[in-house]
Formats: structure tokens, C-alpha cells, sequence
């Protein structure tokens, strides 16, 4: 498991406004398939998201294609 | 031939009905942003209704337009509609019983797609592919269901120019039963309570009429581009995808849809309205009447119920909260035209509209002559400052008199 909470931050900072959402509909398969559902309101409420590492990779790299950056990592 | 000023803009109602359609403004950001939303979810088999939103509404009204005319003079009227709603140009001689290849230049959506967002993957006119279809629909008297519609080329993907093939076999795009008519709600307004409505609305009344496409077939306009949409080619957009979504995924599936939808409307707001408040009609014929915030929303409202979109009104008004209403709103027209009787407010233009105008005003200093007109602009903004929420909490197509959104911080 790992806390994707920083990679919706760093869209945030750094994509559109309702990045998060737009991210959000895009996995919507994804976050069935691991049984998450996801909003933007609750990844707002949340210290940490633990999500599956598959589903953690998928998230990073569909922010970083909507951004068009890299994402550095924690503290990047 | 066509001639926009032939159509009565109903002051009633404050709708603007073209040949059986009801009409509506919509500027690129607000159509592009809800089209990328749609494509976004690839999951969903959408260019069907993407192209079928367009073709069916497109085709009710070339119907009623063309009757009576021959092959050639339809032609010229369906180019001519085209061009004047901002679409663009498309030359339709070459169209025969057969279908056409048409090749054009001149797109209202590969341009501003390209605009707002760079180049795309795919083609993104599936509009004209509609128009295209129902056109030679309605020419050479065949149903949609017997038409094959496809973008072949596309600006937005960087090719020179935009190719649709029109063809008959194998219908290739939804096609939908017929609508209902107009139900007009006809109780009472509220009215807006601002001493100079009625000099801000009657400077402006009539002034929709201004809007028809240039040389290009483009309406350029307080900074965006604006197209004259056929309203319920863009609410089926939006309903369809909604139902999709629900589809897919239930309740959350519509709760991440309906975020973007009102984001569509937001942006719309927040770029249209903007560009109007900094227009030089809005420094002559409504700034000297502002003296609060509060008669910045007031001056706009009473103006944009000049276009058609309904009766715009606000029965609180806040800093910290307002609560709107819109008589005759756009969106639960097409719903009650389109699909009957809603369970649930299906007014997520309007409602970003609002939240748009509200962020404007009191979350800009546009009303101190400072604009925030760009894509960056915008993004800083709204992540600088705290967002306004938005409630849909009455909607006609629900059963209630009037919609009403409630904005608050």
C-alpha cells in the first residue's frame, strides 16, 4: 500500500483546476477494480490515501500525463 | 436566406426558438471543457451520441427550414445556419444522393480545441459530422439511422485541414424518438429588486442578434468565441453522458461526472461573464448604474437575460452566499423536451455559471479594472483563493417552478 495524498497535491499545485476530478474520472475502471470510490471532496478530507501500489502507479501516471511533468516525489 | 433576425426572441420566456429548436450561446471554453470531459472517459462508447446530439437536433430544424426549398437553395441554407452559428464555413456543392467528402478550414471546435487545449489524439468536430449528416438527411429525405457519419481529418491533430465523409449504410451514430414540445413555465417571476434592470435589460434586448459568424463563420466576443448551439445538442451531451456514467459506475459514477460538468459551466462563467464586465458595452451601458459588488451581479444577470438563456434572478446575495434562480432555464427545457421528468436537478451549466460569477466578483478584483483573462490567470485564481460551493437544490425538470442554486463559501 502506499499514500497517493501527495500525488493529488502535487496535481493540484501544478495542474489544472479539478485536476483531481479529471484524474478521478479517467481511473474510474481502475478505482472499481480495487474497490475504491474515490472523490475529490475526500481526497480534500484526508490526511492519507493508502491505495494498492498498482493503483498508487496508475494515479502517478495518469497525473503526470494531465500535468505534463514528472512528479518529483515526496518532498520534490 | 437565413436571416437570424426573422426569429422573434421571446421576451416571456426569454428563449430565442429557431425552426422548433430552442437556441442557446455557449462560448469554446464551456463546449470544449464538456466535450473533453466526455472523451476523457474512454471507457464510455460516446462518439455515438456525440455525433448523434448534434445530427438529431441539427435535423429537426434543417427539416423546418428546408421544406419547400429545392436540392440547391437547401444547400445554401444549411451552409448559411452553419456559418451563421459560429461553426465555421462548409461548402455542401458537391454534396449528392450518394453523401460527400467535405473538406473545410474553417472549425469552430479544431480551432478553439486547439486553443484551450494544443493538438489532440483524435478528431474532435463530431458537431459538423452531425450537421453534415442531418443535412443530407433532410435534403435528399433519408432517416439518420440510414447514415454513416466520420471525421477522417482534423486541425486539432494537426492534419491541414478537417475531412467528414457523409455516406449512406450502416448508421453509425445514436439516433433518438421524437421530443416533446416547449413546456415554458409561466408562473410568476421574481424578479431581480434592482432599480436598474429594466435599463440594463432593455439596452440589450435584441443585441443576441449581433451574434452570427463573420467571413470565417466565426462570432468572436468579449474575448472567447461563441457558438449559437442548438440546446438540446449540448444538454443531450450532458444528459447522456450522465446516464453513461450511472451506467458505468452508479452513484459515483454520476458524482464524478457532474464535478466536470459544473466545472464546464464555471469556466464558462468565469471567462464569458468576465470578458462581458470588461467589455466596452458593459463600461457604457451598465457600469455607471454600479456602485457595490452585489450591483455587479445584479448589472450582469439583468443583461444575460437578453440572451436567451432563461430568466435569470438572485433571491439572497452575499459575500458569503447567494441563492439564484433561473426561470425557463436552458438545460431542464431540453430535459422535459428530451426525456420527461427528472429525479434530480440536471442544471450543472447554470449552476457553474453562478459559482463562476460569484468567484468573479468577490473572489477578483475585476471589478477595479483588474481582468483575469488566461488559462494560467484562471488556474492561479482559483487555487489562490477559497472556491465557492455549489448546491443544486430546485430544478423544473424535477417538478419545481424555477431552478435555484445555492453558492456559499
Amino acid at each position: 500500500m502506499q499514500n497517493v495524498k501527495p500525488v493529488f497535491n502535487w496535481a493540484r499545485a501544478h495542474g489544472e483546476s479539478r485536476i483531481v476530478d479529471r484524474i478521478l474520472l479517467r481511473l474510474l475502471p481502475e478505482m472499481l477494480k480495487h474497490d475504491r470510490k474515490l472523490t475529490a471532496e475526500m481526497v480534500d478530507g484526508q490526511e492519507c490515501i493508502e491505495v494498492p501500489l498498482e493503483l498508487y502507479e496508475r494515479i502517478k501516471s495518469t497525473a503526470e500525463e494531465l500535468v505534463g511533468k514528472t512528479y518529483p516525489g515526496v518532498g520534490g | 436566406m437565413f436571416d437570424i433576425n426573422r426569429y422573434k426572441f421571446d421576451e416571456d420566456h426569454h428563449c430565442l426558438v429557431v425552426a422548433g429548436e430552442a437556441m442557446v450561446f455557449h462560448c469554446h471554453h464551456y463546449i470544449n471543457y464538456l466535450q473533453r470531459s466526455i472523451i476523457d472517459a474512454e471507457y464510455v462508447d460516446s462518439r455515438p451520441f456525440l455525433i448523434g446530439a448534434a445530427a438529431d437536433a441539427v435535423y429537426n430544424q434543417l427539416k423546418e427550414l428546408c421544406a419547400g426549398l429545392d436540392e440547391d437553395a437547401s444547400k445554401r441554407m444549411a451552409e448559411q445556419v452553419y456559418k451563421a452559428f459560429g461553426y465555421g464555413l462548409i461548402d455542401l456543392s458537391s454534396m449528392t444522393d450518394e453523401g460527400v467528402t467535405l473538406r473545410t478550414l474553417k472549425s469552430f471546435f479544431s480551432k478553439t480545441w486547439t486553443m484551450k487545449f494544443g493538438v489532440s489524439a483524435k478528431p474532435v468536430d463530431y458537431y459538423t459530422s452531425g450537421f453534415l449528416a442531418a443535412a443530407f438527411a433532410a435534403i435528399y429525405g433519408y432517416p439518420l439511422e440510414a447514415i454513416h457519419a466520420e471525421q477522417t481529418t482534423c486541425m486539432a491533430c494537426g492534419d491541414e485541414l478537417n475531412t467528414h465523409v457523409i455516406r449512406l449504410g450502416g448508421g453509425n451514430f445514436s439516433t433518438y424518438p421524437a421530443k416533446n414540445p416547449i413546456n415554458f413555465n409561466s408562473i410568476p417571476k421574481k424578479p431581480l429588486n434592482w432599480a436598474h434592470e429594466q435599463a440594463v435589460t432593455g439596452a440589450f434586448l435584441g443585441a443576441h442578434a449581433l451574434f452570427v459568424g463573420n467571413e470565417q463563420g466565426f462570432i468572436p466576443a468579449f474575448g472567447v468565441y461563441i457558438v449559437r448551439n442548438q440546446s438540446d445538442y449540448v444538454n443531450r451531451l450532458q444528459f447522456e453522458f450522465m446516464r453513461a456514467m450511472g451506467e458505468v459506475a452508479g452513484e459515483y459514477g454520476e458524482t464524478l461526472a457532474s464535478e466536470l460538468l459544473m466545472e464546464a459551466g464555471h469556466a464558462c462563467g468565469f471567462f464569458t461573464y468576465g470578458g462581458i464586465m470588461s467589455s466596452q458595452e458593459w463600461e457604457g451601458a451598465v457600469k455607471p448604474y454600479l456602485k457595490t459588488r452585489e450591483d455587479w451581479i445584479y448589472g450582469l444577470l439583468a443583461l444575460i437575460n437578453t440572451m436567451g438563456w432563461g430568466y435569470h434572478t438572485v433571491v439572497e446575495l452575499s459575500a458569503e452566499r447567494a441563492v439564484f434562480r433561473n426561470y425557463n432555464d436552458f438545460e431542464d427545457l431540453s430535459y422535459g423536451r428530451m426525456y420527461g421528468v427528472s429525479t434530480r436537478p440536471v442544471h450543472w451549466a447554470n449552476s457553474g455559471g453562478f459559482t463562476g460569477l460569484m468567484q468573479l466578483v468577490y473572489n477578483t478584483n475585476l471589478v477595479d479594472g483588474e481582468t483575469v483573462d488566461t488559462e494560467e490567470g484562471f488556474r492561479q485564481m482559483r487555487r489562490a483563493k477559497v472556491g465557492y460551493k455549489t448546491r443544486m437544490t430546485r430544478g423544473i425538470s424535477c417538478g419545481d417552478d424555477y431552478l435555484e442554486v445555492e453558492v456559499y463559501r
